[in-house]
């Protein structure tokens, strides 16, 4: 047998095993799903596997981080070659902060699951799905491929496509089937910009591209390939004016699923955004495109403000919330600068954790009313006090009240506006935080305020006759996010260092780059 | 489909092609073939069992759910990628192991062919899930 050199192909070194937390989000709930899935029939046991599976998927997380914060980014290519010919993961401070805070998101949908998923749903696979959507989401945040993103897209979508139909009432496919629709279409578009992309620039390592796109002018078919690159994760984003799927779609499946994807899913668009318009096309970033992006998320801010002014469906109003939420994202992306991006990443880590927060909170609402109209549910001061103050205090955070974790990034990316001269997006973020005020201090003086009307005083007492021993269960997920936002919002200080040294990554590309070639490229 | 001549010769087919998928799947190493493809076989096999003779003896001949099968190729196929974990070897590295069964007789045994079998089980049990699942509705 002929020996063949490997030396300019392989890489010599040996990888510390200490490496591996790059890979554990994936790897742990990958394996904790397949061993679901084998014991399907032992639903019984799901939850604890699951939520044991899930607190792993925290450390590990807070390892890679911490690892992360010590050394600077962390690179692993698969299979022992070498990049960009290998499959890199790399994890940058963007990447890992995120990480830790989707595994925190589902674990507090796990939690919540544990009293909400039937042991019929359990039995189609809502743990499994859960985990494996998980793994697509962090996936994403920490793969350095982008047609490896792409495969993490397609797991976490093929993983939410199952959650979205669990229960598979009329109403569920019809919210579905929109889903489902623009999901396919974005993920299709794109699967051709990576393509068009490799044929330009014959590699698909982020780290790669970006060494090879950074010199080149922002002309001919990069501008064709941004603008599919923003099309297609805009649509997954949610924004303006490809926003209408999400309202239409996210209140019709089960509380917790709408909770896990408004946490998690438009974020990964918004931080396909963010990785692609710094790191992957750094030009594209520079360019006019990001004037595009710039009033795209001003109306993404204004619309979806205006839209959760005009719902009586509580879960409609957050999903319109969310659609708001991602305005200020694209806005911090397009403006660019270190402070901006700072802001935008420290805004996604909030926007996670109040989203999946607030859909849960909808969640206990409707375990004690039985529905979810503004125009039916009162006076639950009365009866819930503690529900009360629970919507109260997550209503403050997701309008930006200070002492909590919404008001930070807000009042930077505010003054980061008024100093770059953007004065629309200033007018944006104010104004969409104004009407958010509106809309959610209005379902609080109808849900809360407003005395119990007299005819639904049997519908409350036949709901209360129904609650399960893990009702109160399901106020400890919501507590335990409301207890991280208040943290975060009290002493700022922890993931503000954090969140800026993640835009310090994205704005020089240099450390991202070196970790995946090392030092010497 | 109850006809005599597909009845009788659907469950000698029916192991010939699962043997000849298992072909393909250990030439996919070096050859046309592997876990993807061979599996395919595999599954059009099972099938094509169920058309002739009904689903419920296919899945008495599995004796495993489909999905459980699907789920355990999972697992193997993820597992292949972590005993790289012990050589200090990044995520998925080939590693190849030659035990001698008989005197001057190796057996290339590897991570690769690991993960392939775990691709195999996956789509086995994937597509006979859905064919079953089908052919029950008739």
């Amino acid at each position: 047998m002929k020996t063949i050199s490997t030396e300019g192909a392989m890489l010599q070194t040996v990888t510390a095993a200490i490496d591996w937390y790059i890979l554990a989000p994936v790897v742990i709930p990958l394996v904790t799903a397949a061993i679901l899935i084998i014991f399907r029939r032992s639903v019984g046991l799901h939850p604890y596997i699951a939520l044991l599976a899930l607190a792993g998927n925290i450390y590990a997380s807070f390892e890679l981080l911490m690892k992360v914060k010590l050394e600077g980014p962390l690179a692993m290519t698969m299979g022992n070659w070498l990049p960009p010919f290998g499959i890199t993961f790399t994890a940058d401070f963007l990447g890992a902060i995120l990480t830790l805070t989707s595994s925190l998101a589902v674990f507090c949908v796990a939690l919540y699951g544990m009293g909400d998923a039937s042991s019929r749903e359990r039995r189609f696979g809502f743990y499994p799905l859960i985990l494996t959507l998980l793994v697509g989401v962090n996936g994403s945040f920490l793969t350095g491929d982008i047609f490896n993103l792409y495969v993490w897209f397609e797991v976490f979508v093929i993983s939410s496509f199952g959650l979205i139909v669990l229960g598979g009432t009329r109403k569920q496919l019809d919210g579905a089937v929109k889903y489902c629709f623009l999901s396919l279409i974005a993920t299709t578009l794109f699967l051709i910009a990576t393509g068009y992309l490799y044929g330009l620039y014959g590699t698909l390592n982020m780290a790669d591209l970006s060494k090879i796109v950074a010199p080149l002018k922002f002309e001919g078919p990069l501008v064709v390939v941004s603008g599919l690159f923003l099309l297609a994760f805009s649509m997954k984003a949610a924004a303006f004016p490809l926003y209408f799927w999400l309202p239409a779609s996210y209140h019709t499946p089960k509380i917790v699923v709408s909770a896990l994807f408004a946490g998690l899913l438009t974020k990964v668009g918004a931080y396909s955004l963010l990785r692609t318009f710094t790191i992957i096309l750094p030009v594209a970033g520079d360019s006019w495109l990001m004037g595009v992006m710039f009033y795209v998320g001003v109306g993404t801010a204004i619309c979806g403000a205006l839209g959760a002014v005009a719902q009586t469906d509580l879960r409609r109003l957050f999903s319109f919330l969310l659609v708001a939420s991602i305005g200020f994202m694209l806005i911090g992306i397009s403006i660019g600068t270190e402070t901006a991006l700072t802001a935008t990443i420290f805004y996604m880590v909030h926007s996670i954790l109040i989203m999946t927060a607030l859909f849960l909170v909808a969640g206990v609402i409707y375990e004690h009313r039985g529905s979810l109209d503004l125009r039916s549910l009162s006076g639950m001061n009365k009866d819930l006090p503690f529900l009360s103050l629970l919507f109260l205090g997550l209503g403050f955070v997701a309008m930006g009240f200070p002492p909590f974790s919404g008001f930070w990034p807000k009042f930077v990316l505010i003054s980061e506006t008024i100093k770059q001269e953007a004065y629309v997006g200033t007018f944006a973020i104010i104004f969409s935080s104004f009407l958010s005020i509106i809309s959610l201090g209005r379902a609080f003086a109808f849900g809360f305020w407003r005395p119990l009307t007299p005819n639904a005083e049997d519908e409350v007492a036949a709901q209360a006759k129904k609650l399960s021993v893990y009702s109160k269960l399901q106020y400890l997920p919501v507590l335990l996010l409301m207890i991280l936002v208040t943290i975060v919002g009290i002493a700022p200080g922890f993931l503000f260092d954090l969140s800026s040294m993640g835009a310090k990554g994205l704005v020089d590309t240099s450390s991202y780059i070196a970790a995946v070639f090392g030092g010497a490229s | 489909m109850n006809t005599l001549i597909l009845r009788t010769i659907v469950p000698l087919l029916t192991g010939l092609m699962v043997i000849y998928s298992i072909v393909v799947l250990l030439a996919g190493h070096n050859d046309p073939g592997g876990g993807f493809i061979g599996g395919l076989i595999a599954a059009s096999a099972f099938a094509l069992y169920g058309i002739a003779c009904g689903v419920a003896p296919v899945r008495r001949a599995l004796y495993f759910h489909p999905i459980s099968i699907a789920a355990f190729g999972m697992l193997l196929s993820a597992l292949s990628g972590v005993i790289s974990l012990y050589k200090g070897v990044p995520f998925l590295t080939g590693l190849w192991w030659f035990p001698e069964i008989a005197k001057g007789v190796e057996v290339p045994l590897s991570t690769p062919l690991m993960f392939d079998i775990g691709v195999w089980l996956v789509v086995v049990g994937s597509l006979v899930t859905i064919a079953l699942a089908l052919e029950e509705k008739e």
